[in-house]
């Protein structure tokens, strides 16, 4: 009985607390805005940077076309023409819960999630292709 | 150099001037991959610069032989057809006793929506290398490539087809290479769509986007939306106190605004949209409201519409609709509060603040800074990219009760060239001229402006903000690492009895 009583208490000191229910994180702020000091270099600002980089092709395939980039939720936040060929780069200020940037482009779409506050793409785009050995039967006569 | 990919050539042939497209191969993009990415399709063969293998160039297709045949294929991208022959190159290894190539068109079919490739194929004919005169002369042909060549059908020329070779090779342990292909015709593909040919697209206003790809199919002159705000719409929120300490209930002017840069084909922005919302005003003062666009010189600008200012107002404005004086483009979208909001009376404290009074009506108003007219901008200012105009450009501020000199801007924001200068460092603004040091309280770095990312409640008059957002003060305290997400509408997040939300 000595051995389970403390095993209890343990078992139950590390039951994690949803974040919701510990008032400690979540709960009614009791700080005043009169104690509140925030650091010179805070920019306050509600927004990442990110850089959404895509890499062209290695040839010139002639296709110009939209190129649009989304959001995980689907809100466009770039639009333009683009060469399929050429290398794309720019840099939104995202709200900081965007952690997928979705590329339209024709009728591919690829995502990629936002690392080091980098979302990169290309235009390697798989496709359905059949076995090339087709069984010519002109093959044969010779 | 002739190591081109594909190019398209244009000169006279025979006694008709036209143009001629080829579609080439030379095997120097580095990896098959690539070309697979562009629609070429390789069986059994692979990239080598082995010096001995290599036709021309740094890079050849090579495919092995076996004692009993081997068999490669090589297939383009779709094309249109023009006159004249495919021709490529092919080098054997002393290993290779011999080696037939086939060729065959593929023509489109629609109904195949896996490729569309037809099944009805045509058969070009084929070619048998004369592999036995280079064995006579064994160590000293082994430079030079055999040409081959098949020609075009004239009842192909025009039609979108692939081309299909088949190389045939026997010969225990020796290699093929193959090399500076060309087709005549015009490559057709499209990558992005499962590698089947080019469509053709409507494009009503003749602006080189097509017609389900622009959102102003019948504007020459626009093409596509960008939104500078991606959850719409973002909320702004100002003390007008400054330099004074303020009771941070950051009411005294509340807007909403979204900010969309409309893009020409070329990706030149030709208009900025500027959406603002006037919420609430919970200050005695009549305070303005202006955007100075970072960057953007005024001779950029080719108009302004959709300010709302009064005739007795302190600004003075250019020809062209923005604010006279500055640096740069500067917009004053109000000039008193008064002009978009409807005091209630009755000794309201302030407009649509006071939750003892009736909520005012609150009406959208947009401002247009055109940048281009009909295509045309100022050359000598240059045209305007969208990398120009982002978020970190957006410098809006508030002008205090008529005082064109007392600007309120978000913190960290540089004031424009009416700020009054003698202000900056006095009462509790640390201003010091260092360029993110400017409208930051000097004892607890506090501001008097905040950018929400998204539409928020603000707060009831007297109410400071971190009563009714929870976590404002622990995202404040640990300069933004903890509950970055303090404005949403989380649980536990907001105090909705000191909240109020015109809108």
């Amino acid at each position: 009985m000595a051995l389970i009583i403390p095993g209890i208490v343990f078992f139950t000191s590390c039951v994690e607390q949803p974040l919701e229910d510990d008032n400690r994180l979540v709960g009614p702020s009791t700080e005043s805005i009169e104690d509140l000091k925030v650091s010179e270099f805070f920019d306050w600002k509600t927004t990442n940077e990110i850089t959404v980089s895509i890499e062209g092709l290695s040839m010139n395939v002639g296709v110009d076309q939209r190129l649009s980039l989304l959001t995980s939720e689907g809100t466009e936040i770039f639009a333009g023409s683009h060469k399929m060929h050429e290398n794309f780069q720019m840099t939104f200020d995202l709200p900081s819960d965007v952690d997928v940037i979705v590329m339209k482009y024709g009728a591919a779409e690829k995502s990629s999630e936002i690392n080091n506050k980098v979302a990169s793409f290309n235009f390697e785009l798989e496709r359905e292709v059949d076995a090339l050995n087709v069984e010519f039967a002109e093959l044969s006569t010779k | 150099m002739r190591k081109l990919l594909f190019c398209y050539l244009f000169g006279l042939i025979s006694y008709q001037s036209f143009a001629k497209s080829e579609v080439e191969n030379d095997g120097e993009l580095g990896s098959l991959k690539d070309y697979y990415y562009s629609c070429w399709d390789f069986y059994d063969f692979s990239l080598s610069d082995e010096p001995e293998y290599v036709v021309e160039g740094k890079q050849s297709f090579v495919t092995k032989s076996s004692k009993d045949g081997s068999r490669a294929d090589l297939k383009s991208p779709w094309l249109k057809l023009e006159k004249g022959k495919i021709e490529f190159e092919v080098k054997p290894t002393d290993n290779v006793e011999k080696s037939i190539i086939y060729a065959f068109i593929i023509p489109f079919d629609s109904e195949n929506v896996k490729n569309g490739e037809s099944s009805d194929y045509e058969y070009l004919g084929s070619y048998e290398l004369s592999i036995k005169e280079k064995g006579k002369e064994k160590g000293k042909d082994k430079e030079k490539a055999d040409k081959v060549d098949f020609k075009i059908p004239k009842d192909r020329i025009g039609e979108m087809v692939k081309v299909h070779l088949v190389f045939m090779v026997t010969g225990d342990d020796g290699v093929l290479a193959v090399d500076n292909l060309e087709i005549p015709g015009e490559y057709s593909s499209d990558p992005s769509s499962n590698c089947f040919p080019k469509g053709e697209k409507k494009d009503s206003d003749g602006d080189g986007v097509a017609d389900d790809e622009d959102d102003y199919p019948d504007d020459k002159y626009k093409a596509y939306n960008n939104y500078l705000t991606p959850k719409w719409p973002a909320t702004l929120m100002f003390e007008d106190l400054w330099p004074a300490k303020g009771d941070y209930d950051f009411n005294d002017l509340v807007l909403d605004y979204t900010i969309n840069r409309v893009t020409d084909a070329e990706g030149e922005i030709v208009e900025v949209l500027i959406d603002i919302l006037p919420r609430a005003a919970g200050a005695g003062y009549s305070n303005g409201f202006g955007i100075e666009i970072t960057g953007i010189s005024p001779n950029q600008v080719y108009k302004v519409e959709g300010s709302k200012i009064k005739s007795n107002t302190i600004h003075k404005f250019m020809n062209n609709g923005l604010e006279e004086g500055n640096e740069y483009a500067t917009i004053i979208a109000f000039d008193d509060v008064a002009n978009v909001l409807t005091h209630p009376g009755g000794g309201a404290l302030g407009i649509n603040t006071d939750p003892k009074f009736p909520m005012q009506r609150v009406e959208k108003m947009r401002i247009t800074m055109y940048l281009k007219d009909a295509g045309n901008y100022d050359k000598d200012a240059g045209a305007v990219k969208l990398n120009e105009i982002m978020l970190d450009n957006f410098n809006p501020f508030l002008i205090v009760n008529q005082k064109r000199g007392v600007e309120i801007h978000l913190p960290g924001k540089m004031p424009t060239a009416h700020a009054d200068k003698s202000l900056f460092g006095t009462k509790e603004d640390n201003s010091n001229g260092d360029e993110d040091a400017f409208y930051r309280g000097k004892d607890n770095g506090l501001p008097w402006a905040l950018n929400v990312t998204e539409s928020i409640p603000y707060m009831m008059n007297k109410e400071d903000i971190t009563t009714g957002f929870n976590m404002f003060y622990k995202w404040a305290a640990t300069g933004g690492e903890a509950y970055p997400d303090w404005y949403q509408d989380k649980k536990g997040y907001r105090s909705e009895k000191v909240l109020l939300n015109a809108k």
